[in-house]
């Protein structure tokens, strides 16, 4: 993801890899700081790609580089802010494995699995709660509460692995799609 | 720490057209002095049944509720009424002012059954309606208020005659989720600085997190339980959160 946000603040105009850290820091609410080597292994995979180009003078140099974006990488740009983002959320899935292992190994209670999972997420849901209306950033706090809404599907999501496990329906196989 | 609210085995069941149906299906709760417990579940899982019950406003079918050691069942009338004006603060979804009184006399209202002189009375409804932010709308009418105003002035009434336990059902449903914040924030500020307990009943796990405990009911049971630990770090969730989206 980072690749596109330092593409998206590149195609405005060339940028040292300072101006970048700094700009991107600001349009997130100055809430967090992105690591400078992340940056660095960024850009250079940028320039692998020809997506970026470093600036002519600044090549022999030691001082900084300013970095300009290329044809290449405006048409990347341009053809991610085309494509809806097809991937589903994937933070969760390590509940979802540890579910499937839990009954295979045989060796977990699923119960507590999931009352600990409800734990966790309410926790979180807590603590994204307080932040509601206090990240600064409008743009932020529109993330904030994606972040909420997500989890309190998590957490009904809870609720229905708990009422299908009491009742026993995990246990019956299902017709199923199957690969032709 | 001593237990406050405590139930046995609670059960109720409603009889509709002559079928019957178990609303509450045997309940054992034990809620300590100054805890924030929640009960959340969807509608129709019994949990307004629950907080009647808890409340003495209705008697159970079999179980028993007790309050502060004292068994409800053995309560007459007379002192299950007085249970509920002195000891415990009412908080409803849909705000339950009197709509011809204005906001201080809502909240005075309730402490005149309390043999409070009337200067004390009328200083403890200000420093209430100060509280929660009312202050300046002290003299005006409910239907003049925003859906947030009037709870809040709910939230003063409940806590008017300085009950042990209040007790709050779907505080937040009738209010948008800004509104319904500042009045969660109040109800965490009852039990942090006044030491008061409160049992919220809700559907929304985003006001449940709001709790020190959450309990999870379902089809008239208690399915799951949820102790909320730590102190919410603000900078340290958003940092996290951001880190996840730009990975």
């Amino acid at each position: 993801m980072l690749k596109f946000a330092l593409l998206g603040l590149l195609a405005q105009d060339p940028k040292h890899g300072y101006d970048l850290k700094n700009e991107l820091e600001q349009a997130l609410g100055g809430h967090w700081e992105i690591n400078f080597g992340q940056i660095y292994t960024t850009l250079a995979r940028l320039e692998r790609d020809e997506l970026v180009r470093v600036a002519a003078e600044d090549r022999d140099g030691r001082g900084k580089k300013t970095y300009r974006i290329t044809a290449a990488g405006r048409k990347d740009l341009a053809a991610w802010f085309e494509e809806p983002v097809e991937k589903p959320r994937q933070l969760r899935d390590e509940f979802f494995i540890k579910w499937i292992v839990g009954k295979l190994a045989g060796q977990s209670d699923p119960m507590r699995i999931i009352d600990r999972q409800r734990q966790a997420y309410l926790t979180q849901l807590r603590d994204l709660t307080a932040l509601t209306g206090r990240a600064g950033d409008p743009n932020v706090e529109l993330m904030v509460e994606g972040a909420i809404l997500h989890l309190q599907a998590d957490l009904r999501w809870l609720d229905l692995c708990e009422e299908r496990l009491e009742r026993g329906e995990l246990e019956k196989p299902r017709a199923a799609i199957r690969k032709e | 720490m001593n237990m406050i609210v405590e139930t046995k085995n609670v059960t109720k069941t409603f009889g509709m057209n002559g079928i019957a149906v178990e609303a509450v299906r045997g309940i054992d709760l034990q809620v300590r002095e100054g805890e924030f417990v929640a009960i959340v579940g969807p509608s129709g899982s019994g949990k307004s049944s629950l907080l009647h019950l808890i409340g003495a406003m209705d008697h159970p079918t079999s179980g028993e509720v007790f309050f502060r050691e004292r068994p409800l069942s053995r309560m007459n009338d007379g002192a299950r009424t007085d249970l509920r004006a002195r000891e415990i603060g009412f908080i409803f979804q849909t705000f339950n002012l009197l709509p011809m009184l204005n906001v201080f006399e809502n909240v005075e209202v309730v402490m005149r059954f309390g043999g409070l002189a009337k200067r004390e009375r009328i200083q403890r409804t200000e420093s209430l309606l100060k509280t929660v932010g009312l202050a300046e709308r002290m003299r005006h009418l409910p239907n003049r208020l925003s859906g947030g105003e009037r709870q809040r002035v709910a939230v003063a009434r409940a806590l008017a005659n300085q009950p042990a336990l209040v007790l709050a059902d779907e505080p937040t449903g009738n209010l948008d989720s800004t509104t319904g914040t500042g009045i969660l924030e109040l109800l965490r500020e009852i039990c942090n600085s006044r030491k008061q307990t409160v049992i919220m009943v809700t559907h929304d796990f985003r006001a449940a997190s709001y709790a020190d405990r959450v309990l999870v009911l379902r089809d008239g049971r208690i399915r799951g339980e949820a102790g909320l630990k730590g102190v919410t770090d603000t900078h340290k969730t958003l940092n996290q959160l951001l880190e996840l989206e730009l990975e």
